[in-house]
Parts: C-alpha cells; sequence; structure tokens
C-alpha cells in the first residue's frame, strides 16, 4: 500500500488530500474546517480530518508533498523585489518577511505538525500539482492540459501532455504575463477582494459590452498564442492586493472603493459593468488562444483545465468548440493543488472513469438531532428525506441540504446545498437580500436530470456540467419555470446531475419542470457548511424554512410544514 | 483590568473627536474583533464535549457575528469599507482549556462591557447618536455573555472563590499575551525599518547587477528549463 497526503499552504487557500494506491480518499479545503473564508494557514485541521477518513495515522504516510517549490518560490520573490526597484518598497519588506517567516520552513512545519521524519516531507511545483490535479482525475487516457493561474513560482501559464500516469511540461508562460494577475487587477479595480471576486466580476460582465477592447489592447494583447501585458500598467510589484497602478486608473477611469454601492440602473455600474465585460471577453479570447496553442502542441481531443483561471465557466464553455471534451477538476484553484501534488506522486494506475467530489466528512445526523432539540427547534424525522424536500419546494421554501460527505472544490453539488423553486423571481430576491446577503447581479444555478437539462438548455456539456464548471444557455430565456436560475445574458451555470441514486437526483424526479435552483450552503464572506453544528448555526442565523440533514428535518418552532 | 478599561475612558474622546472617518475606522476595528470572537466561539463549540457548552458557546457566536454585521454597517455609513474575512482569532478553548477559556470570556465580556460604555459616551459627545446606539445595542449581549460564562466556570471550578482566581489568572495571561503583542509590533517596526535601509542602500546595486544579467523579459511560451 502506498499512501501520499497532499498539502497546499500559504498561498490564499490551503487544503489537504489523502491518495491511497492512487484512489483519492479525502480531500479537504481547510477553510471548511476553520470557518476561516479562504484560510491559508497550515492546514492542520484538513490533514487530521483526512487521515481519519483514511483510517491511516500519519506515521503510515509514505510520503507528505507539498503543492509547491518554497525554495524556487524564494527566489523568485527575490528577483522580482529586487528586479523591480524602486517599485518594489512595500512588497519587498512584505513579502521577504512572510517568505522567511513561514513559507520557507513548511517542510519543517509539516513533519513537525504530523510527527512524521522530516525526510518524508517533499515538494512538487505548482502547475504540476494543477496539471495533476487536472489530468489524473478526468478518467481521459490522453489529454492536453492547460493551467492558468496568478503566479505559481515563476509561472503563470503552463501547457501540459498527459499520457497514462505520466504528465510532460510542453511549454510555460513566466511571470509577469499572466491572465489571472490581469483578471485580478480588474477585480480589484472593481472593488471586489483578489481571489473572491472574481466570480462576482463574470457576474457584473454579462451587463455591460466589452466598449474598452481597444484601450485593454493597447496593454494587454496575444502574440503567437501567448499572452503578452505592460507591466507599467498593471501594479503587481508595488501591492499585490490592488493589482493596478495610476496608468490603470488614467486609462479605464477610477476604481471603485469597497463599500460603495454597484447596483443596475444607478451612477457607476454601466462603467464596471463594461469593464467586466472587456476583461471577460479577453479572458475568453485568451483561453481560446491557449487552447489552440495546447491542441497544436498535443494533438490531443482532450482538454483538461486547472488552475485558479480554469473556474472562469463561462469562459471554459467556449473551449469545447476547439476540443472533444473539456474537463475542469472542481477544485480548479490552489486547494485542488494539494490533490494534484498527491496523485503525481502516486498516479492512479488505470483511468478512473467517475471521479466523485464527495471527499470531505460526513455531518453527523445525532448532534444535528441533539443540537437542534437543545436549541428549542422543531426537529423530527423522516423515511423519504427527498419527499419532504421535494414537498417544501412546491411550497416555495427555501431548504439547505446536507447529504453525506461534503464536496471538494467551492461549488455546492446537492451535498452542502441550499435548494430553493428555480421558477419565481422572488425566490431569488429572498436569497440574494436575506439569506446570502451577496451582490443583486449576481446569477444562481439551477441543478437539472439530463433529459431536463437537454430540453431546457442548449450547449450542455456533460464534462464541464457535471462539477459546475461551465455554463449552458436557456433555449427559453424567459422560461418561467427558470426565472430565479437564468443570468441576464441568457446562460446558467447548470449542474447536471448524473447520479440517479443521490439525494438530489430523487428530489429532481419529484419537484414539478425537474429543475431546482442549488447555491452553496453557506452566507458572503463564510466557506460551505462542513459539519453538522456548522449548517445547525446557519439555520439559526438566517431565514431559512428548512433544513435537512440525513433523515433529520429541522424547522422552526411553530413552522407550518 | 482596571487599568486597561481607564486607558480606555482617557482615550476614547480623543479617539472620536477626529472626525467621522476615524468613528467608522474604530468600528471597523471593533467588527474585526467581534467576527475574531465569533470564530473563537465557534471552535468553542466544535470542541466542547457536553451539549449544554455547545448550544452556549453557538448562541454566543451567533450574538457576536450579529454585532460584527452591525459595526460594518455603521462603519460602511461613515465611508470605511471592512472586510471581515481579515479577522484574527486564537483557538482559546484549545489553548487553555474550557476553564481557563470561561474565565478569559468572563473578563473578556466584563472589559468589552465597560470599553463600549467609555465609547457610547465618547461617540454620543460629539453628536453621532446612531453609533452611539450600535454600542447602546450590545450591552445586553455583553451582560449575558459574562454571566453564563462566570456561572458555567463556578459550577465546572465548585466554588466562587476558586472562579475568581481563575479570572485573575486569566487577567494575568491576557496581560501577558498584551506584552507579547507589543513586542511583536516593535519587532515588527525594527524589521521594517531594517528592511527599507536595506531595499534603498543595497537593493540599487543589486537590481542594476540583476538587469544587466537577465537582459530583455522573455515574451511568449518557453520550454521548461
Amino acid at each position: 500500500m502506498t499512501a501520499v497526503l497532499g498539502v497546499s499552504a500559504y498561498s490564499h487557500e490551503a487544503a489537504a488530500a489523502l491518495v491511497v494506491d492512487g484512489v483519492v480518499v479525502a480531500a479537504i479545503a481547510e477553510e471548511r474546517l476553520s470557518r476561516v473564508k479562504n484560510d491559508a494557514s497550515l492546514p492542520v485541521r484538513a490533514m487530521r480530518a483526512c487521515l481519519a477518513l483514511g483510517e491511516i495515522a500519519a506515521g503510515d504516510l509514505d510520503e507528505i508533498v507539498f503543492f509547491e517549490d518554497p525554495f524556487r518560490k524564494l527566489e523568485h520573490v527575490l528577483v522580482r523585489a529586487i528586479g523591480g526597484f524602486p517599485r518594489t518598497g512595500t512588497l519587498f519588506a512584505r513579502s521577504l518577511a512572510s517568505q522567511l517567516g513561514e513559507k520557507i520552513w513548511v517542510l519543517d512545519a509539516l513533519a513537525a505538525a504530523l510527527e512524521v521524519p522530516r525526510g518524508r516531507v517533499t515538494f512538487g511545483s505548482h502547475h504540476q500539482s494543477h496539471a495533476a490535479s487536472a489530468f489524473f482525475t478526468s478518467g481521459e487516457a490522453r489529454a492536453a492540459i492547460l493551467t492558468v493561474d496568478g503566479v505559481g513560482e515563476d509561472v503563470c501559464t503552463a501547457i501540459w501532455l498527459g499520457e497514462g500516469t505520466s504528465l510532460r511540461c510542453l511549454a510555460e508562460q513566466r511571470h509577469p504575463c499572466s491572465l489571472g494577475l490581469l483578471y485580478a487587477a480588474f477585480t480589484a479595480h472593481a472593488g471586489f477582494a483578489i481571489n473572491e471576486g472574481e466570480q462576482k466580476l463574470m457576474g457584473l460582465a454579462a451587463y455591460g459590452t466589452p466598449r474598452f477592447r481597444d484601450e485593454l489592447s493597447r496593454v494587454a494583447w496575444l502574440e503567437s498564442g501567448a499572452l503578452v501585458l505592460d507591466g507599467d500598467v498593471f501594479d503587481h510589484f508595488r501591492d499585490p492586493d490592488r493589482a493596478f497602478g495610476p496608468r490603470f486608473e488614467a486609462r479605464f477611469g477610477p476604481a471603485r472603493r469597497a463599500n460603495e454601492r454597484l447596483r443596475v440602473g444607478e451612477p457607476g455600474f454601466a462603467r464596471f459593468a463594461d469593464l467586466a465585460a472587456t476583461i471577460q471577453a479577453f479572458t475568453e479570447d485568451t483561453m481560446m488562444a491557449f487552447a489552440r496553442e495546447a491542441k497544436a502542441r498535443t494533438g490531443a481531443d482532450v482538454l483538461c483545465l486547472a488552475g485558479g483561471v480554469a473556474l472562469n465557466a463561462v469562459a471554459n464553455a467556449r473551449l469545447g468548440a476547439i476540443f472533444e471534451r473539456v474537463f475542469v477538476h472542481p477544485a480548479a484553484g490552489d486547494a485542488g493543488a494539494a490533490l494534484g501534488a498527491a496523485l503525481f506522486r502516486c498516479p492512479p494506475k488505470q483511468p478512473q472513469a467517475a471521479f466523485s467530489a464527495t471527499l470531505g466528512r460526513r455531518a453527523d445526523e445525532t448532534t444535528a438531532w441533539d443540537l437542534a432539540r437543545a436549541l428549542g427547534l422543531e426537529v423530527s424525522r423522516t423515511d423519504d428525506a427527498a419527499l419532504a424536500i421535494a414537498r417544501a419546494l412546491e411550497h416555495g421554501e427555501l431548504v439547505a441540504v446536507v447529504d453525506g460527505r461534503s464536496e471538494w472544490g467551492p461549488r455546492a453539488l446537492g451535498h452542502r446545498s441550499l435548494l430553493a423553486p428555480a421558477g419565481p423571481v422572488s425566490v431569488r430576491e429572498r436569497l440574494h437580500r436575506a439569506v446570502k446577503e451577496r451582490e443583486p447581479f449576481r446569477p444562481f444555478a439551477p441543478a437539472a436530470g439530463a433529459s431536463v437539462a437537454a430540453a431546457r438548455f442548449d450547449g450542455v456539456s456533460p464534462s464541464l456540467a457535471r462539477f459546475m464548471t461551465g455554463v449552458a444557455r436557456a433555449r427559453d430565456p424567459h422560461d418561467p419555470a427558470l426565472g430565479a436560475v437564468v443570468h441576464v445574458d441568457g446562460t446558467a451555470r447548470l449542474q447536471l446531475v448524473e447520479d440517479d441514486a443521490s439525494l438530489l437526483a430523487r428530489v429532481l424526479a419529484l419537484v414539478p419542470g425537474g429543475v431546482v435552483l442549488n447555491t452553496s450552503l453557506n452566507a458572503a464572506g463564510e466557506p460551505l457548511c462542513e459539519s453538522a453544528l456548522d449548517a445547525i448555526a446557519f439555520f439559526q442565523d438566517r431565514p431559512i424554512d428548512a433544513l435537512v440533514i440525513g433523515d433529520v428535518i429541522v424547522r422552526r418552532p411553530g413552522a407550518v410544514s | 483590568m482596571l487599568g486597561h478599561t481607564t486607558l480606555t475612558r482617557l482615550w476614547a474622546p480623543w479617539r472620536v473627536r477626529r472626525g467621522p472617518r476615524a468613528v467608522g475606522k474604530m468600528l471597523a476595528a471593533f467588527a474585526l474583533v467581534e467576527e475574531g470572537s465569533a470564530r473563537t466561539m465557534r471552535w468553542a463549540a466544535e470542541a466542547c464535549p457536553d451539549q449544554q457548552g455547545k448550544i452556549l458557546y453557538l448562541r454566543h457566536a451567533s450574538d457576536e457575528r450579529r454585532h460584527a454585521a452591525m459595526f460594518v454597517k455603521r462603519a460602511a455609513e461613515l465611508d470605511v469599507a471592512v472586510s471581515l474575512t481579515e479577522a484574527d482569532a486564537v483557538d482559546l478553548y484549545g489553548d487553555l482549556g474550557e476553564i481557563g477559556f470561561l474565565a478569559f470570556v468572563t473578563l473578556a465580556e466584563a472589559r468589552g462591557l465597560a470599553e463600549f460604555r467609555a465609547y457610547e459616551r465618547a461617540v454620543q459627545r460629539v453628536g453621532d447618536s446612531r453609533s452611539a446606539a450600535v454600542f447602546a445595542a450590545l450591552y445586553a449581549d455583553e451582560a449575558r455573555h459574562e454571566r453564563y460564562a462566570w456561572e458555567r466556570l463556578v459550577a465546572l471550578v465548585g466554588s466562587a472563590r476558586r472562579a475568581r482566581l481563575h479570572v485573575l489568572g486569566a487577567a494575568l495571561g491576557e496581560t501577558r499575551r498584551a506584552l507579547r503583542r507589543q513586542g511583536a509590533a516593535l519587532g515588527d517596526a525594527l524589521y521594517r525599518l531594517t528592511m527599507g535601509l536595506l531595499y534603498w542602500l543595497v537593493v540599487p546595486l543589486c537590481a542594476w547587477l540583476l538587469r544587466r544579467a537577465r537582459g530583455a523579459p522573455k515574451l511568449g511560451w518557453e520550454p521548461p528549463p
């Protein structure tokens, strides 16, 4: 038996993943357990949880693999800080403190945390870990792989060829020509936090037109299938949290402050929507160019994607024009690289057809029952949870669902989900304003089975829709059955539910229209719920109607079911 | 405890007199503290083995999160944005055990209540009645938190006298932590000064040598090294 624990940390999403003999046993992001959104700290809780799920002691691990090369990273940070003089004054002190203070010692910290010999702790490289996460979970025997993110060590984009159990890097683009950092600059300029607000910018883009294309083409362009950026405009050197400089603002207008209102129809909305549409269109074109390059270099029919930019579902959906199939790892960001690091050392011997994203912990129903009763909530048991949920949805209720092991990655796939009827627009408003407290311009996603998806949507890619990593287009954007789940541009980030035995599939079989709104079980700025306690706390604090944990149904006292 | 609260009473009027934005920044800082406390309480709820403790800590966490949201909203009205993801938290339950944790909660809630009263009076005096109302809205919760923590502490240690000793121990521990924080802040300032000198005195030459050695940056696709 070969057991390998992969770890990502000190980036923006720490996680751990356990692979035994090429089989993924467990994978959890630290934020789910620490309850700190985008927790980047050493994932001690996640590592312990993975070992507990695999019933393996730390001492029995053959290897613990860190997802990137901390020494190459330090070298790159130093070179960047020195080479960027005199613009790097703030960055110099800050990044050296973080590199020398903790990052360079990460291998020792891992050995100490797990109480294993230091020699058992090794490291991979950032993009190799991303590439492995995408290819070895895709179920493909041969594929081109694109890894696209901000920057890992010093590489921003890489093209790989995956064959059997091997991965080979064919070409890479180095810092500062980074599509991820370019998108981050526009995200920060629109007043959203980098590594968190990119999805908001993508949602905002649907309201605008790309009228800044000419302006953008003077500072970012494609050359022989590669991206080129004018470094003076993007200020990653000065402040990585801001990522744009005064020249950027001179060209695209003043930035929005984080607390400035951004509402459809109000002053300022149109400019930021147009800027979002501009960078979104450019991102899609750039991803197409990268994909063409990958196709030309590999001749593969299948494309696997990972890296933060691979969470851009709208761009992913266009890549089907170049490849027969496109697969995106469900945890495409740095959390997923923990799994990739482990899989690279211990790849599956055969391509595994059905990668399951339910790799987290199970919620304890007994705890849920006891806690809910002690809190004075109304608790009951059901012998048909799907029927109970479907009935509640028919009555227009919002139902929190905790089913089995939690999902790996940022999307709720029915295991830590908040379900609602997909039709009424009023449901969307209630969710936005009272439960999720997020920007009203952001869309919600539908979940549907294969036949309903085919009947109501065009351009459904099963390989993307399985993990909600692509978008489909509603056949009728004004379909009353989809009023709460179709975005203003007629698209939806559809989840295709293929496992007929799953709770969500059984709910879909019972609800009228066969489609529900499925959003993550969390509020703004919070990680997805993981445990029964998280779900009960969420239910207690938010105006949702029912919580279903396994066969336990929780309602407020006096609520009519 | 007394010293800290007295300092707050003296400091509060000066802090809020610098204008609405200064008040907004102060409220934003309180929001982060409350959010940090919410996380600490959630961890305690997760770790606590008995049901009653879980419930108490869970409710406390819920209150702290609500307080944080109230501070965020008022800070935003005063034109100060704050992201609660930046909040810092310590797993005090894990570090101190339940008795030490409860002693700390008792102490912190009493101190929080005294400080909020001082700030309420200070913002009221500068005519900011809405911020004052935010502080006033928290008193009942803070008092309840102090009460439950004290009662549970007494129940766990067996007598009020022993509980008071634990609270005194928590006060000493808090003083030690405060000194460590100040030491860290001083160390940080020295580090920044040293790195600033290094940056402006040594890095220019290194940068020049580096640019000569590397030449123009390479663009486009490159083979892996």
